[in-house]
């Protein structure tokens, strides 16, 4: 099984920012949500396949997809983000079997619990699968959104092993307009 | 609505508050922060100087210009917020306010009392927030509101008086906004105060003349009388 989550990629199937439900790409668009241009809203992207090693830097990038709308090209952030929403039913039980779950550097050899990173026989990943038995709660990456505006602003996932998530969705999101109340 | 009033000269400092403005490094970037005002359809007339912002506040210098009321509008990394009540929220540059008049006896200097019947004199109007060179167009009249006449601007009563325009007006190049040359038109009588309209707004002043008289044609001078009665006439008429 763990054979197989290394080979299936990983995809980004939807994502939610505050009470905005846009993003959820069945019938919507990651650019339906608005994002705050002060940033530092939490957006949520859910995703299947999500394989990463904890100890492997990951990042999502959110960059300018164009120089659209005059705006100096150039213009791009790094964006940590971390994952939610992890619980032991959704990770990849150890191929081992039995036991307690393990510790981030423990030796789980022998053991049945769930796998968490580095440890060697796991080949130090952890899977986040929403469409497998074992991951019945929805998981999702956490992102807090940076300070921006404009639009077309493409977010760039990448999980481990320098892979790029994909998407059936583009997954480009716009700040909202300005909003002038007085002079 | 609140008219809040700009100087003709622009440079005037206003903050407009709202939010979504965008991260601060906008304010630097060409194409970043655009603020503009304008009568409405024509909201993109004047391009405010962007001085600093924040995601709820930026602050602007005015440009210069005339006329009123103007509506304002932000644009951020070309997307575009209109104000929610632009009418409540626009401002207009100040009206023009007139100080007086001078006649010039001649193209090469020198000032006359009066002006000349068959007109064609140069009449400098001097005043402030008259408005950028190459602005709006200005217009200047002669006023005379009490012609003791049954006739004038609301036919039939005289009230109102007698407008008559003057001609060629422009800014003064190097002064655009303090003063206006015209040239005088033609006419007859005394009594004349001096009107002026930039961009539909309006400024009176009724005895512009140094001193404080009023602006008056040349007297008629008769230098001649002929024809049969023109000597000996008969006490009889005809």
């Amino acid at each position: 099984m763990l054979a197989n989550a290394t080979t299936d990629d990983p995809i980004i199937t939807g994502a939610t920012i505050g009470g905005q439900t846009g993003g959820v790409f069945e019938g919507g668009q990651l650019s339906d949500l608005r994002l705050d241009t002060a940033g530092g809203q939490v957006i949520n992207f859910y995703g299947s396949n999500v394989l990463v090693r904890a100890e492997d830097p990951w990042a999502v990038v959110m960059a300018r997809a164009s120089d659209g709308a005059g705006v100096s090209s150039g213009l791009n952030y790094t964006v940590q983000c971390r994952y939610q929403g992890v619980n032991e039913t959704q990770l990849y039980p150890d191929s081992e079997g039995g036991g307690e779950s393990d510790e981030v550097g423990e030796d789980d050899t022998g053991d049945d619990g769930v796998a968490v990173a580095d440890d060697e026989d796991d080949l130090n990943t952890t899977s986040i699968d929403t469409g497998r038995p074992m991951g019945t709660t929805v998981s999702y990456i956490a992102c807090s959104t940076p300070e921006g505006a404009g639009t077309g602003w493409r977010w760039d996932i990448y999980v481990a092993e320098g892979r790029n998530a994909s998407s059936n969705s583009p997954l480009v999101a716009s700040y909202s307009p300005p909003r002038p109340a007085r002079v | 609505m609140a008219g809040k009033s700009m100087n003709t000269t622009g440079g005037d400092t206003f903050f407009i508050s709202g939010s979504q403005f965008g991260p601060s490094l906008y304010s630097g970037i060409a194409g970043g922060i655009r603020v503009t005002y304008g009568p409405v359809g024509a909201e993109d007339a004047y391009i405010a100087r962007v001085v600093r912002s924040t995601h709820e506040e930026i602050e602007v210098r005015t440009a210069p210009g005339t006329g009123g009321p103007h509506v304002w509008n932000v644009e951020v990394a070309g997307q575009t917020g209109e104000l929610s009540d632009p009418e409540l929220h626009a401002t207009s540059y100040l009206s023009p306010d007139l100080s007086g008049v001078t006649i010039m006896a001649s193209a090469v200097g020198g000032n006359s009392l009066s002006l000349p019947a068959s007109g064609g004199a140069t009449v400098l109007v001097d005043g402030s927030q008259f408005g950028p060179s190459g602005s709006s167009s200005v217009m200047a009249f002669l006023v005379l509101r009490s012609p003791g006449v049954a006739w004038g601007i609301d036919g039939s009563t005289g009230a109102g008086g007698i407008e008559i325009p003057m001609e060629s007006c422009v800014r003064v190049a190097g002064m655009p906004h303090t003063r206006i040359s015209c040239r005088s038109p033609i006419g007859a009588g005394t009594g004349y105060g001096v009107k002026v309209v930039i961009d539909g707004q309006m400024a009176e002043l009724a005895m512009p003349m140094a001193g404080g008289g009023t602006v008056d044609f040349e007297l008629p001078v008769v230098t001649a009388i002929s024809g049969s009665g023109a000597q000996d006439a008969g006490t009889s008429g005809g």
